[in-house]
């Protein structure tokens, strides 16, 4: 905690009352609200470990009041039982009469019949439970050293609670009609009111809302929280899809969050009907067939008292697609890499041991020794994966090749490595063996994008490009030739652009 | 792409950090919707939301939050004119929504004193 720091109060030492100022001071739990906006008596509420009341006793036990005094609705009942577990006492103001202020004064009577020599109390509303003892301990320190009537705590440019009242004021907060209850009574004379600048930002806590009191005690699932569930459902292979509120009216929904994998949902975004508004949508944002995706919109819902609207950010998460390639040779090393850098899950299959070997790729999630026959067997392919055939001779990828486009689901894209002449007795082959034209397409063949690429390297970045291009529906032109911006822009004035078919890169290129 | 790395990051990690998405733009922008950036006390942690003047700006934002902000969507314009050299010429509009990444690490909450 921050030292005590005496704020603008000129205050006449008054040398009679000095020896008294280590005095006894009590506390005051104000708790006799309805609790109608947390929709559940606050006092009860769990506050990591203990609830809101008992939590307020033992602080400012702790801070140094003693006794604490709890004011309650009503005697007996939940509250009643924990208080006095925490060596707290209970005072009832019946109903909660009067309001926060009608309860303060009932308190302030009972401790000035049943507690002698009493010069101060410390009182504070349950709704801050989170406040530590050593805030009230500064609070008592700061009106030890000075002649102040009112210590309040401030955390930035706010004041907070608890609040400490010299009991020489004490009748005040029990005058008839204080327009805004003890606040009227602190704000009367701000020469006998000291402020304390704290760190503990838990004197501005306010914790009357349910979404206030998830946030503040970190029920609220973070986004901490929700990388950790899109981890797990995505290396279980499952689609998740998470929801937070990124705008909204009620300021006090924005981050909550929501989320729902498979029949499992988890959090809210703190409304019932928000939280049914958005799993109604999820289906037509992201189709079933949709791996993964990423949008923000305005959703409708209702509450008890009025059609509200939120902007709430959406995404589904599913698992990564993967690149498997057949066989491990020279090119299927910096495939490896590409696919790894893309993001994509690389898999690395051959039939020989020592060349399939995790060594040889350490950033593929798998690498297995195969049967060509079944080379498939323990990787179950789905469209949304990228299958390279790079094996060692044509023969092994002719038979990997009818293996997926027999799949009754087979993979988007397929590429098969080989020349001109090689790839045209593929596919003469695929038809002796009963397969038809649209099967022959389904196959990139020569795989990848024509950068005359040579070097194992070079052929890895071509392939790699054409799964870059396939994912994003890209043209695989170069950018320059399909912007233009030359042609377009500055046609008209000095130099004509050079032809779409430029003649100088015969000599040198790769 | 790296956002299932800044996933990961924020899946692991112990120090407080400020979670940026892009969650909606308009016009031409260096990264898209979803794209994530972890920012911890001192830069950058993880991810990227495409540098340049527009992940200054929410570094920038981001500190507030270290300092007790409310999350908010912070709106990068990136469409200066393109003559003043600025690097925010992509020509378009990205919202950012910052927020707390792992709250507890921020504000704990205080421990029972044993008696």
């Amino acid at each position: 905690m921050t030292a005590p720091r005496a704020m603008g109060a000129r205050l006449a030492l008054d040398v009679s009352r000095a020896g008294k100022r280590r005095r006894r001071v009590a506390g005051l739990v104000l708790a006799a609200g309805e609790s109608a906006r947390m929709g559940a008596p606050k006092g009860t509420l769990d506050a990591g470990g203990m609830s809101f009341a008992a939590r307020l006793v033992e602080t400012l036990a702790q801070g140094g009041c003693a006794p604490v005094f709890v004011v309650a609705r009503a005697e007996g009942g939940e509250l009643t039982r924990q208080v006095k577990a925490a060596s707290g006492q209970v005072v009832v103001n019946s109903g909660g009469a009067g309001g926060q202020v009608g309860s303060l004064c009932a308190g302030l009577a009972r401790l000035q019949s049943s507690v002698q020599d009493l010069d101060a109390v410390v009182f504070t509303p349950v709704d801050n439970p989170a406040v530590a003892p050593a805030t009230v301990e500064a609070l008592l320190e700061a009106w030890r050293r000075t002649d102040a009537m009112i210590v309040v705590p401030r955390f930035g440019d706010r004041r907070g609670h608890p609040v400490l009242a010299d009991m020489t004021i004490a009748g005040e907060f029990c005058e008839e009609g204080l327009a805004e209850g003890a606040r009227t009574v602190v704000r009367r004379d701000p020469d006998r009111v000291l402020e304390v600048a704290v760190s503990d930002s838990s004197v501005l806590d306010d914790l009357d809302t349910p979404c206030r009191y998830r946030r503040r005690f970190h029920r609220a699932p973070s986004a901490a929280d929700a990388a950790e569930a899109v981890l797990e459902a995505v290396d279980a292979g499952l689609r998740i899809c998470t929801a937070v509120v990124v705008e909204c009216d009620d300021e006090d929904l924005v981050g909550l969050r929501w989320w729902r994998c498979g029949d499992q949902t988890r959090g809210t975004l703190g409304h019932p009907a928000l939280d049914e508004a958005v799993d109604r949508m999820l289906p037509e944002v992201f189709p079933p067939g949709v791996a993964s995706g990423a949008t923000a919109r305005p959703v409708q819902f209702a509450t008890a008292a009025a059609p509200a609207t939120a902007t709430v950010y959406m995404q589904a998460h599913g698992p990564p697609p993967r690149l498997v390639i057949v066989g491990a040779g020279h090119v299927a090393v910096p495939l490896s890499l590409c696919g790894a850098v893309l993001g994509l899950r690389v898999e690395v299959l051959d039939d020989r041991p020592e060349f399939a070997s995790p060594q040889r790729f350490p950033e593929a999630s798998a690498v297995r020794v195969v049967d060509f026959g079944a080379p498939f067997a323990a990787t179950p392919l789905a469209p949304a994966d990228h299958v390279v055939l790079v094996t060692r001779g044509h023969r092994f990828d002719y038979e990997c090749l009818i293996r997926l486009l027999r799949m009754r689901r087979p993979p988007e894209y397929i590429g098969m490595i080989g020349s001109r002449r090689r790839v045209r007795a593929t596919h003469e082959q695929l038809v002796r063996d009963g397969f038809e034209a649209a099967d022959l397409r389904r196959v990139r063949a020569p795989v990848g994008l024509d950068l005359r690429g040579q070097t194992p390297a070079e052929i890895a970045v071509s392939v790699a490009a054409e799964i870059v291009m396939f994912r994003n529906e890209g043209t695989g032109m170069s950018l320059s030739d399909k912007e233009r911006v030359v042609e377009r822009y500055f046609s008209g004035e000095s130099k004509r652009p050079p032809a779409a078919k430029s003649s100088h890169k015969k000599a040198g290129s790769t | 792409m790296n956002d299932e790395e800044v996933s990961r990051r924020l899946a692991e990690l112990a120090e407080p950090a400020v979670l940026a998405t892009v969650v909606s733009t308009r016009g031409s922008t260096p990264r898209k919707t979803g794209a994530a950036m972890l920012v911890g006390e001192r830069g950058v942690l993880a991810g990227t939301i495409g540098g340049g003047c527009g992940e200054g700006e929410v570094l920038c934002a981001a500190r507030k939050l270290f300092e007790g902000a409310p999350p908010t969507v912070v709106r990068i314009d990136l469409t200066d004119d393109f003559t003043s050299w600025s690097p925010a010429v992509c020509g378009g509009v990205m919202n950012v929504f910052i927020e707390r990444a792992n709250p507890w690490l921020f504000d704990p909450l205080p421990e029972r004193r044993a008696k």
